[in-house]
């Protein structure tokens, strides 16, 4: 049984069942209350997940950004995240009308990477050495309805460093 | 920016603070220009990174309130202020900004939004309202509605309600209210007023379109149909969201029932048989490759609430009920998630059902497992069918056999599971990772049962643990509780490198810090740790002075549902009980180690030890040490209780935690401990910390009898609660009390009062032997030193640390025996001084003596007698876990933990020989 609704404040004296999981970081205060005050429609919860993300960009660069999707080990594999993630797409499409949602994952992480494809990401660039500066990062988008011709998600010839990233 | 400034930062980024500082003294030699305030301001960053605090500020200070109109000057100013914890004084800073430049508007924004920084709800009123006059703006009039819906959350008054009711209606009429965080500050001024129908109109109509995301407002409306009792245009609401957009989405699903049965009195409905149609609707839509538990979830709802409407219980309806949690395992019962799905539904079945039921249902169970340890769903199945039968506690009666036996056939069946199918990563956990936590739980049920043999079952259960842990290294829940159990046992090292493993960072030291402060403030090989982890733990408090910056973000960024939240939270931090706490441990601990490690030092001279007990006691702060009873009544405890798993059945008992007592629990633990006693050990702590502060040669009398008043209401407070601490709590009180009547008597000498103090004295060393007596015995009777350690440190070493400051201040109050002015009563009082020093030092002697004899019986594993064989359970092995490599740690860590104790003895010993040649001259 799972309720996903948004993020408070008074989660963060909650999450760790989420964030004492090893691949999850627990981010300093003005981190968390930085997304709070700006994207409030754009973080979710449900007890032991949560989604993170933000909107960035400019004119056609305006989209989406999946900062962190968390799941408690043992509700893996059931479709939260995939839940999460729709609702995230949701708010970056009606609330904040972007032209489509993007993340960062490592190249190394294959398996989450199979996920991301499922939910109908594709690789738009490799970022070279974006994780601590020794593992590249695949940034993979969707497109979101206002992005009518897709132009957003073709995929760039070659890599880029987090200088030209435009992160 | 000019050249002369890159220079200055380019000097401070590179470190380079002190040619920074020359570069700005050299720019600031020349005429005032420009720059000037710029300058000062990069010279006060530099001085405060140079630690130059008091020079900083009032380099800063000369020029801050001058008028400032440069947006980089006033967010270094702010930058600084921030990082000298003097960020208050950035109001002041925009007052005189804006006041010297009244038509720039970006002054005026930032005054206000300093008052909404400081919470000045009046002057943030006027500023809004000039604000408004001067430079009228759509963004001005939403800030002037929230701020007049702050002040109604503070003081709800009918002309502030009107008023902001009012605004808000004018903004609809013009259009201003354009976003849903907009309509959040008019749907909560109805709130307030208690007007739903309104609330629902506003939501119906036009503006209700500005919820973008039709689940929201779909939710909203469904929630305001239920408070008006329009229950069934609340169910069709959360139909809808089921229907349309969310089949899994379950506050939905309990949404819908609820109002189902609101509507039929709370009795079940008597379209019950459409209803379950429904829910089979929804669970035929779901994909095959995807299925949804929702729509399975909720059919088991149905019948549990049809069940739970009636006194007794329908037996058809009952076998249905089971059918169903059946069938579900038939699904799910291959996932983790299963157990927390249907934990509600085995808790009726364990109360409601019989015990004849109850089994019956894990028979059912176990018949739908099929028996292939090479099937990859077997472990996950087993590890469920297990988390089932402790839901319904059917464990309670195992012997230590039977939970053997299925230890080892869990173990075995865990350790091909883990061989047969790798992880794909590393970082993902077994699935049968849950039936090692099993094994746990068993021998603590046995530990329960005979605690004769904790220490063997104890040294059972981390050598499995430790074995789950070497398989899935990441799964948290394994040093999670291997840390609990080491400090238990006394392993204090591992339980620190499993602690550290835990990463716990930031928010977490206020919410998880209770797992470790209490052991790591007593034990001496976690002492070190213990400075890091104060420190960690208040640059995150220190992190919460900026919150308030968010909230004058939300302004700026026009999230309005965000602020009340985001203040609430930073009370919440700022008024943390836990908080509280570690700065009364913190000071308390710093004292007993400035102490005892100044005593170690030979060369230091023993004025050189007070001079640097007295600038540590100097340091401390009136809050650190003083609390009302109103900031008691705000505090707010936000430890999570939820971070260890347990499948415990509702009728489950939490064993007693030995040691439980109020000495050793400052921190509180939501699992052991009552809110109203931590508030009171509090108190107690602070009070003590307050009396060793003013024990000064300057004492006001009448202010310490106070003090000791109150200390003693706490004690008797306490005694009540905690007898078993009766005799630590009464010397403490009589340590103070010693210091006090002997101030009072030196000042006006009265026979009465000095038989008074000879009773104390007597009382204390009898109360003193018996502590060491008490501790001798723990340590002579125990096979190992986890449990005396932690009494060590709080029943000797910190009582007998602050009974030496008293010593140490009443040596220089009673005239020196040599003195040629004294009068007989001195030289009575300096020999009881004298006495009590020596009773201490000899019992020091002696129960470092103890230590010795037991760490030389103890040795190590290689001598190991048969009867510490059976004593540490290593009579018995199996092929998984290896439980010598435990008590190798266990002895390694007894003989690191005597050497520290000796060390700490050694320093109580020279503390109190200083204290016996003072009295002697």
């Amino acid at each position: 049984m799972t309720t996903i609704r948004r993020f408070v404040c008074d989660d963060l004296f909650k999450f760790n069942n989420i964030n004492l999981d090893y691949l999850t970081e627990t981010y300093y205060l003005p981190f968390y209350l930085q997304y709070l005050s700006k994207w409030p429609s754009l973080l979710s919860m449900a007890e032991d997940v949560n989604v993170l993300g933000k909107a960035e960009g400019e004119g056609e660069n305006w989209h989406g950004h999946v900062t962190a999707v968390s799941v408690a080990p043992e509700y893996r594999r059931i479709g939260l995240a995939d839940r999460l993630m729709h609702i995230l797409e949701e708010g970056s499409e009606k609330v904040y009308d972007g032209y489509f949602v993007d993340l960062f994952v490592r190249k190394s992480n294959a398996l989450a990477i199979n996920m991301y494809t499922k939910f109908g990401y594709s690789v738009y660039r490799t970022v070279i050495g974006y994780y601590s500066g020794d593992e590249d990062a695949l940034d993979m988008r969707k497109a979101l309805p206002r992005d009518v011709e897709k132009k957003s998600i073709i995929p760039l010839k070659h890599p880029v460093y987090p200088t030209e990233a435009d992160l | 920016m000019s050249n002369k400034l890159s220079s200055i930062y380019q000097a401070l980024d590179s470190g380079n603070n002190k040619g920074a500082l020359k570069l700005c003294n050299a720019l600031l030699l020349k005429k005032k220009d420009e720059n000037t305030n710029a300058v000062k301001v990069l010279k006060a960053i530099t001085l405060a990174k140079l630690n130059q605090i008091e020079e900083a500020i009032s380099c800063a200070d000369e020029m801050a309130f001058t008028g400032i109109n440069n947006e980089t000057v006033l967010s270094n100013l702010n930058y600084f202020y921030k990082s000298v914890q003097k960020v208050e004084k950035m109001t002041k800073v925009y007052e005189a900004s804006y006041k010297a430049n009244p038509k720039s508007i970006q002054l005026a924004k930032g005054c206000f939004l300093a008052y909404v920084k400081d919470r000045d709800l009046k002057q943030q009123q006027q500023m809004i309202i000039s604000l408004q006059k001067q430079f009228p703006s759509e963004e001005h009039s939403l800030w002037y509605l929230m701020t007049i819906l702050s002040m109604i959350q503070d003081n709800p008054t009918p002309l502030l309600l009107g008023l902001s009711q009012k605004m808000a209606e004018k903004l609809v009429s013009e259009e201003k209210i354009k976003n849903s965080e907009q309509l959040f500050m008019y749907e909560t001024i109805l709130d307030i007023q208690n007007k739903k129908q309104e609330h629902l109109d506003l939501i119906k109509g036009k503006l209700g379109d500005l919820y973008n995301v039709p689940t929201e407002r779909l939710k909203i409306l469904a929630s305001l149909y239920q408070e008006l009792s329009k229950h069934q245009e609340a169910a069709d609401s959360y139909k809808e969201i089921l229907v349309k957009y969310e089949p899994d989405e379950w506050s939905c699903y309990m949404g819908y029932f609820d109002n189902l049965w609101l509507l039929n009195n709370n009795s079940t409905p008597s379209n019950f048989g459409e209803i379950q149609n429904f829910i089979k609707e929804i669970q035929k839509s779901s994909s095959i490759k995807h299925k949804l538990r929702g729509p399975f979830i909720a059919e088991i709802e149905l019948i549990y609430r049809k069940l739970n409407c009636s006194a007794t219980i329908d037996k058809e309806e009952f076998k249905q009920f089971i059918t169903l949690l059946l069938d579900y395992f038939k699904q799910f019962g291959n996932k983790p998630v299963f157990y927390h799905d249907v934990k509600k539904y085995l808790e009726f079945l364990e109360t409601r059902g019989s015990k004849d039921d109850s089994v019956k249902f894990l028979e059912s169970i176990d018949q739908l497992i099929e028996k292939n340890n090479d099937d990859t769903n077997f472990i996950s199945k087993l590890s469920n069918y297990y988390k089932v039968q402790r839901a319904l506690n059917l464990q309670s009666d195992f012997t230590h056999e039977k939970a053997q036996e299925i230890i080892k056939a869990i173990l075995e069946a865990y350790s091909y599971n883990v061989n047969k199918f790798p992880l794909p990563i590393e970082s993902e956990r077994y699935p049968g990772d849950d039936l090692v936590l099993m094994c746990y739980f068993f021998l603590m049920d046995q530990i329960e049962k005979n605690p004769a043999n904790k220490i063997k079952y104890s040294i059972d259960a981390a050598s499995i643990l430790e074995f789950g842990h070497s398989k899935s290294t990441k799964n948290f829940q394994f040093n999670l509780y291997l840390m609990t159990l080491y400090f238990e046992i006394g392993i204090h090292t591992s339980a620190l490198s499993h602690f550290k493993i835990l990463n716990i960072k930031n928010i977490q030291w206020d919410t998880l810090g209770y797992l470790i402060m209490d052991q790591a403030v007593r034990s001496p090989l976690c002492f070190s740790q213990s400075v890091n982890y104060f420190e960690k733990i208040f640059k995150f408090y220190a992190e919460n002075d900026g919150t308030a910056d968010y909230v004058a973000a939300c302004y700026t960024n026009g999230c309005y549902s965000k602020i009340l939240e985001i203040q609430k939270f930073q009370d919440k931090v700022a008024n943390s009980y836990q908080k509280q706490v570690y700065s009364t441990e913190r000071q308390l601990f710093n004292f007993m180690m400035v102490r005892l490690k100044n005593a170690t030092n030979n060369n230091i001279a023993q004025q050189q030890l007070l001079q640097n007990c007295k600038s540590h006691i100097a340091s401390i702060n009136n809050d650190q040490f003083t609390i009302t009873n109103e900031q008691l009544s705000k505090l707010s405890f936000n430890q999570d209780r939820s971070v260890y798993d347990n499948f415990n059945s509702s009728t489950f008992k939490t064993p007693a935690k030995s040691n439980n007592n109020i000495i050793n629990s400052l921190f509180f633990d939501p699992i052991y401990s009552k809110e109203s006693d931590c508030l009171l050990v509090l108190r107690f702590r602070r009070q003590i910390l307050n009396l060793l502060t003013i024990t000064t040669l300057t004492t006001d009398s009448t202010k310490y009898s106070q003090l000791l008043l109150e200390l003693e209401s706490t004690i008797t407070q306490l005694n009540d609660q905690f007898s078993s601490s009766s005799n630590i709590l009464s010397l403490i009180l009589n340590i103070f009390k010693l210091f006090n009547l002997l101030s009072v008597l030196l000042k006006n000498y009265e026979e009465s009062k000095y038989d008074e103090i000879k009773n104390i004295f007597n009382k204390q060393m009898d109360q003193l032997k018996e502590l060491f007596g008490e501790a001798s015995k723990e340590i002579r009777e125990g096979q190992i030193l986890g449990k005396p350690i932690g009494s060590l440190v709080s029943n000797v070493f910190e009582p007998l640390t602050w009974l030496s400051w008293v010593i140490i201040h009443l040596n220089t109050l009673v005239p020196s025996k040599k003195a040629k002015k004294k009068e007989e009563y001195h030289v009575q009082i300096r020999n009881d001084l004298e006495q009590l020093c020596e009773t201490i030092t000899s019992s020091l002697v002696d129960l470092s003596q103890t230590l010795n004899e037991k760490s030389l019986s103890s040795v190590s594993i290689d001598s190991i007698t048969n009867d510490q064989k059976e004593y540490f359970g290593l009579t018995t092995n199996n092929t998984f876990q290896d439980k010598s490599a435990v008590v190798k740690q266990l002895f390694e860590s007894n003989t690191q933990s005597t050497t520290e104790i000796q060390q700490y003895i050694t320093c109580l010993k020279t503390i109190f020989s200083f204290s016996l040649n003072n009295i002697i001259n």
